[in-house]
């Protein structure tokens, strides 16, 4: 099986996970803090940090450093969004950008975005993205249920329809609705996936709702193990299947939006670091979620890190780099589950 | 007041326009063995579905251990009686350790604790599937996956087991050993009702055995009472020749004779014996 023959090439050893996967979130804070479109050595960093009229220490600590640290929250939430999906729907090709919900939170966001006459404020913004993720997702799943491919390639047949008739929507509302106010190409950089640059005040508060998040999805552990078993032993195990499941696509487009607002559509994050962790420490929900949330944000630093050194001063959509990456890793996924 | 754990009273159930059991009428005390037998689409799974609360009937009442069913709650069911399905649904490369650990946890917090994982091991080494803790359970034979499931069936102690064909697939050696598991479980006060399809092994190891065909209950009886009546051979629409060995009925399927006329239906001088 795939799974004995990727451990030993892809991971030196299954001892003190906690350690190595500290160490990797670590590593990866400090090279997407040292990587942009001007590469700062460790050493040059460390001096710059130390002198306090350096123009470029202020530049660290007001403008990279958050982004580093929402760029790990956003891979944080796509990774456990990615956990649950594939749990919950028993389909190792579940994730947030395939199902859909990505794109109708892109669409909610957009709405938000461009009305802001309608949508005053900055409450709305996550608001309607959580909309249209949650109504998004709601609508695949019944769409793949009344066709009865619930557990199959159908669902994620459903989401990649579902995503392209949004990105229709999209695309029409960003046409019909730009003007001077809204600048078109912001938007179209976010939907192509890019982290935003906050102030330290809104990156706590996006902190905050990510570590409520982690939390409500940790929650959501034992069942999804429970449903691992079978739908009809998790109810005689007194799981209330349906009520779970709602709960469960409830939670994960929340973090789902939380993710599309401030990183805009990032795809196969979910998918690949998710199958990653499974692989090196198996299926069990509770040390999946906590290791795929951080192994997610840690990874997402480093492409982040990527796309803001490859051609500087511009910035290579950071949607654009992960699906350079997920797009072989699905086709891989899609070929061993069709040999199933 | 009344001593039995399951009681069924006129249960009626359909999919559609196709009726699957009709008047079910059981009535079943604490520490039976119950085979529940018949032909294939007798309506047995369904039964036995409609008794662990994961269906419900069109009409009727089911109660557990006097609670009516309908009004109990997943988790008042769950800690009464466990379901070992047909199939095992087992979606991802659980190891034996993880799904005996997730059986025995009872919350979301007792999963990490040593508790759950003592209690896996505790219970691998009653089973006898030690051997077999850190094995992935997709990579296991059939007889040592039956093994297994029945062993995380039973880890939280439930009164009642409802197992549906543990014993299919598996050979001889591994049949004898997982109905002596049950067997002897229901001598320390399990109730289990066993769907079966070898009238031997039923006769050999139930106290009861009952007969469903066309969704109704067409005998009941005690297994030695059952495994001698004619009645046996028109719902299952084949002559058996009944050999004697040490006190035990062996039924032969006797491939010579014709089919059993209709007329061999229903008829039973025993008085013991429920033949509806």
């Amino acid at each position: 099986m795939m799974s004995h023959y990727l451990r030993p090439a892809l991971f030196v050893s299954h001892r003190h996970p906690a350690v190595m996967i500290a160490m990797a979130v670590v590593s990866c804070f400090v090279i997407s803090a040292w990587l942009g479109s001007e590469i700062l050595s460790p050493a040059t960093m460390w001096h710059t940090l130390n002198n306090p009229d350096s123009v470029m220490r202020t530049l660290i600590l007001q403008w990279r450093i958050p982004r580093v640290l929402t760029t790990f929250c956003v891979g944080a939430c796509l990774g456990m969004a990615g956990v649950i999906f594939q749990g919950v729907f028993r389909n190792p090709l579940a994730e947030p950008h395939l199902l859909g919900s990505a794109s109708g939170a892109s669409v909610g966001a957009a709405i938000a975005l461009m009305m802001p006459a309608l949508f005053p404020g900055p409450f709305f913004l996550p608001i309607m993205a959580f909309a249209g993720a949650w109504l998004t997702t709601l609508l695949v799943v019944s769409l793949a249920r009344v066709a009865r491919v619930e557990s199959g390639f159908g669902l994620i047949l459903a989401g990649v329809a579902i995503a392209a008739l949004l990105a229709a929507v999209r695309g029409l509302i960003m046409l019909t609705l730009s003007d001077d106010a809204v600048s078109l190409q912001v938007i179209l950089s976010w939907t192509l996936g890019g982290i935003q640059t906050p102030t330290w005040q809104e990156f706590f508060l996006f902190m905050l709702l990510t570590i409520i998040g982690f939390i409500l999805c940790l929650r959501l552990a034992r069942g999804l193990d429970i449903l691992g078993l079978g739908s009809d032993t998790a109810r005689n195990m007194g799981l209330d299947v349906t009520r779970f499941m709602h709960r469960s696509v409830l939670i994960a487009a929340a973090v789902t939006a939380l993710a599309v607002v401030w990183g805009g559509l990032i795809g196969f994050i979910g998918l690949v670091i998710p199958h990653m962790i499974r692989w090196w420490l198996g299926p069990r929900h509770h040390r999946l979620m906590i290791y795929s949330a951080l192994a997610s944000g840690a990874a997402l630093m480093v492409f982040d890190g990527v796309a803001r050194s490859i051609m500087p001063p511009a910035e290579i959509p950071l949607g654009l780099l992960t699906a350079l990456l997920g797009a072989p890793f699905f086709l891989f996924i899609l070929t061993k589950e069709a040999r199933r | 007041m009344s001593t039995d754990i399951i009681e069924a009273r006129k249960i009626h159930a359909s999919a559609g326009q196709k009726l699957l059991l009709s008047d079910i009428n059981l009535s079943v005390p604490q520490g039976q063995f119950v085979a529940l037998v018949g032909p294939n689409g007798a309506g047995k799974s369904t039964l036995l579905k409609l008794l662990s609360g994961l269906v419900y009937a069109d009409s009727g009442e089911i109660t557990l251990s006097g609670s009516n069913i309908a009004r109990m709650k997943p988790a008042e069911i769950s800690a009464l009686l466990s379901y070992l399905p047909q199939r095992s649904e087992i979606y991802w490369n659980y190891r034996v350790s993880d799904i005996l650990e997730i059986h025995s946890a009872t919350d979301s917090l007792s999963l990490t604790t040593a508790h759950a994982v003592f209690s896996a091991y505790d219970h691998a080494k009653a089973f006898d599937i030690e051997q077999l803790i850190d094995r992935q359970f997709k990579t296991l034979s059939g007889g040592e996956q039956a093994r297994v499931l029945l062993a995380a069936c039973l880890i939280s102690s439930p009164s009642i087991l409802l197992a549906d064909e543990p014993a299919a697939a598996l050979d001889v050696s591994h049949q004898l050993q997982l109905l002596k598991t049950i067997k002897d479980r229901t001598s320390d006060g399990l109730t289990a009702i066993v769907v079966m399809h070898d009238l031997n092994l039923a006769t050999r190891f139930a106290d009861r055995i009952i007969v469903l065909n066309n969704g109704k209950i067409q005998i009941d009886g005690a297994s030695r009472e059952v495994s001698l009546s004619p009645a046996l051979d028109h719902h299952f629409d084949v002559y058996f020749q009944r050999l004697s060995h040490e006190q035990q009925t062996i039924l032969v399927p006797d491939f010579h004779s014709a089919r059993p006329a209709d007329k061999l239906a229903s008829t039973s001088t025993n008085p013991l014996l429920k033949v509806v």
